[in-house]
């Protein structure tokens, strides 16, 4: 048996060849459980049963990653763990039929009809987080430079005061106007002109949120952003068997939307663009194409320092852009 | 009438219009973080179309950045309070202020 498998593994490579560069055409980067690798597009979408050797082949190779999927991401405790549904998605999806969606939905991306602004990727829900490892008071202030930008805000909370908000870093929270934030919120449309569509990923919607919170633990973020960012992935991604994660960092999103920061700290930005496939989708769309570099020489560099700002977000693009 | 409304709709300068406010409540509420969601009314609409969302913390502000017309602006916590005003804006900003009241 043992042997048998190491043969069909073995044989997979046709399929499924891990590689450090890009992937050749027909095919797209994707995540197992010894990392990236390159398979066909096809090959991430459900199978139906077959006893057919190929198909037995990609179904022990999905098994596979299944089980062995992220192993040091499974055995850490919560709050790096999924949470239950939260109290609020129990509600809304009983006010709401498109609680799941971002947003007003039209596959495979954002209709852009409701909203203002003309900017294609609909950034929600980028969350900034204090990590403050001295515990020290001190005065803060965040200011958005839309002359430079074509971004459009759709919402922040708390609410802004000249594209600015400003108070206090009170240990790991933000105090504004005598409240204090977990995190400071808001969603954008922003231009897609500055971000990068070349590297990333492709995964299975069973898999989308933890690949991407794998990214997060890599580049440092805390317990608290983590348990945020699962509580609320978990409810907002439309159910579609495929996605592919385009993340952007902070070279692409500070051109994108610059942000000034006093007192100027290390500021990690990542924000993942998310686009849906379906089996009868063209196999090479026009734009955006399918992810076949690496990101990792994208990524921002670990920042250092007693205090920091992190920020995470998802984003999806405006259908009419998706070719 | 519907002219008139139409004719102030298409006249009013295309920049972001915005429905903000600040959430708190009476006790019964719960200190917990409150969801206010905005959605959109229109004819066309079988059901509500969730446009937006955000957590607020008590006695936090939100505000939502929107293109004329009409919206409804609800607020739930945890505990079960909720509450909601419909908003029809055309060229001002909005102010939405909720405070809670838990149900009787």
């Amino acid at each position: 048996m043992k042997y048998l498998f190491f043969i069909l593994l073995f044989s997979s490579s046709t399929f499924a060849k891990f590689v450090a560069d890009g992937c050749p055409m027909e095919s797209v980067r994707t995540q197992g459980p010894q990392g990236f690798y390159c398979a066909p597009l096809y090959g991430l979408f459900p199978q139906p049963q077959t006893d057919c050797i190929v198909c037995l082949q990609m179904q022990l190779q999905r098994q596979q990653q299944m089980t062995a999927f992220n192993p040091w991401l499974m055995q850490m405790p919560f709050p790096m763990m999924p949470p239950q549904t939260p109290w609020w998605a129990q509600q809304g999806r009983m006010m709401y039929p498109n609680l799941q969606a971002p947003g007003a939905w039209q596959y495979p991306g954002m209709n852009p009809q409701p909203y203002p602004g003309n900017a294609p990727v609909f950034a929600a829900k980028p969350n900034v987080y204090v990590k403050n490892s001295s515990k020290t008071k001190t005065s803060f202030s965040m200011k958005f430079d839309l002359k430079e930008s074509k971004s459009t805000f759709l919402a922040t909370t708390p609410w802004l005061e000249n594209n600015q908000w400003s108070g206090e870093i009170q240990g790991e929270e933000f105090r504004v106007d005598k409240v204090n934030y977990d995190y400071l919120f808001y969603d954008a449309r922003m231009p897609h002109e500055s971000m990068q569509f070349d590297a990333g990923w492709c995964i299975n919607r069973a898999d989308l949120v933890r690949s991407m919170a794998g990214e997060l633990i890599q580049l440092g973020f805390s317990p608290l952003a983590m348990s945020d960012f699962y509580e609320h992935w978990d409810q907002k991604i439309p159910d579609e068997p495929v996605f592919c994660v385009y993340p952007q960092y902070n070279k692409e999103l500070d051109a994108a939307l610059p942000i000034q920061v006093k007192p100027a700290v290390p500021f990690l930005r990542v924000l993942f663009v998310l686009v849906p496939h379906r089996p009868d989708d063209k196999s090479q769309p026009v734009f955006p194409p399918l992810p076949r570099q690496s990101h990792f020489e994208l990524r921002t560099k670990s920042i250092e320092g007693d205090l920091q700002f992190l920020e995470w977000g998802v984003a999806f693009l405006d259908h009419r852009l998706i070719k | 009438m519907k002219w008139l409304l139409l004719s102030l709709i298409l006249s009013s300068p295309v920049h972001a219009l915005s429905i903000k406010g600040r959430v708190s409540s009476t006790q019964g509420c719960g200190d917990g973080k409150v969801m206010v969601w905005l959605s959109k009314i229109a004819e066309e609409f079988q059901q509500k179309e969730l446009l937006m969302h955000t957590l607020v913390p008590l006695n936090g502000t939100y505000e939502f950045y929107v293109i004329p017309g009409q919206y409804r602006v609800e607020v739930s916590t945890e505990k079960g309070c909720e509450e909601h005003k419909n908003v029809f804006i055309v060229h001002k900003e909005a102010r939405v202020d909720f405070v809670l009241k838990a149900k009787k």
